[in-house]
């Protein structure tokens, strides 16, 4: 039993532990050894409606783990995931949050996906004092509780929406814009956002109109209307089913010379499918750029390809970028699991999906959308960024 | 001016899509008293179908009548199934048996083409004209011509026809009809056949100007044409055309008006409105009393 204990445990820790008792002292040892395996606790939903979101996670992570453990984990440890189902519903989630902090084993959580879940789950984390390394909740309010052991990748919502409006006002120089958008929490809250951002930016929107997701597929009156306004650029702040539909229906309406910007939440190949060759020229400003020209990302891009036959998520580059991370910090910025957050707010970190750095609060820093267009019919990197300035204003 | 008159064309082309599918529900309910429930789920499986000739090469005017005709047929063998075995039971059982039969039909085609939207091989070209300095849509236009076209067609055969005034008697009455010499088991299928062609011609009209198939797309057509139906006075052939292009039309000048975020729900007050006014449609007759 006691050769379990390594030499760099705390005496003290050492004390305690022989004097609960055996089985207690087994539990700690397998906590705080640091030579057996490093547990890292995956909160995504695999199942539920946002599954897709979860098996990403679940294929970035895989992908990530057993490069790392090939190169030989972190710091000559070996490096275990754990996944946890949190269905993607907020009640779910609190209690897998419960179960993981519970369970003393794992060096941090990676996770969760949907912003409601990361909300649900913080406050239980944060009480615990377990690090969380989060890739995809976008929800503004997130880094906005004072809580000091996150850091996301993505960028929040807010400054995507103000991403998307300096895109189209600084630099394709337009100023008349008009706005389509999912009547949803998500379409709604970056709907207000751009109109805020437009507005910081001396641009005006001229039109606005919305469908009901899932339900609306005819955008034909919604298409007059927003002709009406008579537009330089139209945001398409949809999904691709959707965008491409809309894109379709529109192309004998006179839009032709109107720029078309989207979130990447278009960036699947029946966007322009669906469009029926009218997606040609706009652009989709995505998370990650799954098209550069870096080593790092076609070296992922190809193995994802290989291992599972189909293109990956934001979720899974953000999940996969995340346990690099991690093996960073720890193995070259001397980051311990406790620390891990604060190590990695004072790094500059390269990963598949670009180079990341943190604010104080947890936010990437310094970190715009990675500019695509359709050309030809496929999605292709223009190597540009997002001209953020007069944003200034509304940080 | 010019906006309104192009409002007005996106909400007689959706309406006269709607219009068409409407009217196959309104005829079986004329004959039998029953919601088709299985209605929505052919005319997706007729499009479906256009669009996987469409894809191998069938010569879209082939392709489009071959995928109407099965329309027919699939309204036909629903009857045959679903319908006649139960006609005289109570009411709630052909209903059920036709959710059934909707069922098979929706699941055999995801089955075959899968749960994904796919997209729809322009058979109207998206071409425009202007007019007093206003670009005017060519496809919306030429949807309406063709609705237009099909219901006189179906018009003068129901008026005109020997076959269409036997239609009109089962209409009124099943059993005198019968007792009257009628072949019924030759009218009820043949309303179906109508009703699925019609419907068929509806859809694939329908994922031309969406520029979408997909599954779900039966179930949307459902509600949108029994509102219609109800609108028009269900039972009611020119009722429900009706019924069609003003669904159509309230659900484009709703965006006009309230704007896009209440399209169905304005539409939908509006039905209610009428129907409140007049219980049993703008054109139906009071059917009360009749068994």
């Amino acid at each position: 039993m006691t050769g379990l204990f390594k030499a760099s445990m705390p005496r003290r820790t050492r004390t305690v532990a022989l004097a609960a008792g055996c089985i207690l002292a087994a539990t700690m040892a397998y906590a705080q050894d640091d030579s057996g395996p490093i547990y890292f606790a995956v909160a995504s939903p695999l199942t539920g409606g946002s599954a897709a979101y979860g098996i990403n996670a679940q294929r970035g992570g895989d992908l990530a783990v057993e490069a790392i453990n090939a190169a030989g984990g972190i710091g000559g440890r070996e490096v275990v995931l754990e996944y946890f189902d949190d269905m993607g519903t907020p009640r779910e989630s609190a209690a897998v949050a419960n179960r993981i902090v519970r369970d003393d084993k794992f060096c941090a959580v990676i996770g969760h996906v949907n912003s409601s879940s990361t909300l649900a789950a913080m406050p239980i984390y944060n009480e615990a004092g377990i690090s969380v390394l989060n890739g995809s909740s976008s929800n503004p309010s997130i880094t906005e509780q004072g809580w000091n052991n996150i850091i996301r990748m993505t960028i929040r919502g807010d400054r995507g929406a103000q991403q998307y409006s300096a895109f189209a006002i600084n630099n394709l120089g337009h100023d008349e814009l008009a706005i389509f958008y999912v009547n949803s929490d998500f379409g709604r809250a970056l709907r207000d956002d751009m109109v805020k951002a437009v507005d910081a930016l001396g641009a005006k929107v001229v039109a606005e109109e919305t469908f009901t997701p899932n339900v609306d597929r005819d955008f034909s009156a919604q298409i007059s209307s927003l002709r009406r306004g008579n537009p330089d650029v139209i945001m398409l702040n949809t999904d691709y089913n959707e965008g491409g539909l809309f894109l379709g229906q529109a192309q004998d309406r006179d839009f032709a010379g109107i720029d078309v910007v989207g979130p990447d939440s278009n960036l699947y190949d029946q966007f322009i499918e669906l469009s029926q060759g009218a997606a040609e020229g706009a652009y989709l400003l995505a998370a990650f750029d799954p098209f550069a020209d870096r080593d790092a990302v076609k070296t992922f891009m190809s193995d994802f390809e290989a291992a599972y036959d189909s293109l990956p998520s934001q979720v899974a580059i953000f999940t996969h970028d995340l346990l690099w991370l991690a093996k960073r910090a720890m193995e070259d910025e001397g980051a311990t699991c406790d620390t891990l957050i604060d190590t990695a707010k004072s790094m500059n970190f390269s990963g598949a999906g670009g180079d990341y750095a943190w604010d104080e609060k947890g936010d990437v820093s310094g970190r715009t959308f990675a500019v695509i267009q359709v050309v030809d019919g496929q999605f292709v990197s223009t190597g540009k960024g997002v001209d953020e300035t007069g944003l200034e204003a509304l940080r | 001016m010019a906006y309104v008159i192009e409002q007005l064309i996106n909400g007689l082309a959706v309406g006269s899509v709607y219009a068409l599918i409407a009217v196959g529900y309104s005829m079986v309910y004329s004959i039998l008293y029953l919601i088709n429930f299985a209605h929505g789920d052919v005319i997706t499986f007729g499009a479906f179908t256009a669009l996987t000739m469409l894809v191998i090469g069938v010569p879209i005017p082939v392709a489009l009548f071959l995928a109407c005709v099965l329309g027919a047929a699939l309204g036909m063998t629903v009857e045959r199934i679903a319908y006649r075995p139960v006609r005289y039971a109570n009411r709630i059982v052909p209903m059920i048996s036709a959710l059934g039969a909707g069922l098979v039909i929706a699941s055999t085609a995801q089955a075959i083409w899968g749960p994904e939207v796919h997209a729809f091989p322009q058979v109207i070209p998206r071409w425009s004209f202007e007019l007093f300095g206003q670009l005017i849509p060519f496809q919306p236009l030429i949807i309406i011509a063709i609705a237009v076209v099909l219901v006189t067609i179906a018009t003068i055969l129901l008026d005109y026809t020997r076959l269409g005034r036997a239609t009109k008697c089962v209409c009124q009455d099943i059993h005198a009809a019968q007792l009257m010499g009628i072949p019924i088991n030759t009218i009820v299928p043949l309303v179906y056949a109508i009703g699925g062609f019609l419907g068929v011609a509806g859809a694939v009209l329908y994922v031309t100007y969406f520029n979408a198939v997909y599954i779900q797309m039966g179930l949307l057509a459902t509600f949108k044409a029994w509102s219609a139906a109800m609108l028009g006075g269900v039972g009611n052939f020119h009722g429900a055309f009706v019924g069609g292009l003003l669904l159509g039309i309230a659900e484009a000048f709703s965006v006009v008006v309230v704007g896009s975020a209440f399209k169905d729900g304005v539409s939908l007050v509006f039905i209610v409105l009428i129907l409140l006014l007049k219980p049993d449609g703008l054109f139906g007759e009071r059917t009360t009393a009749r068994s």
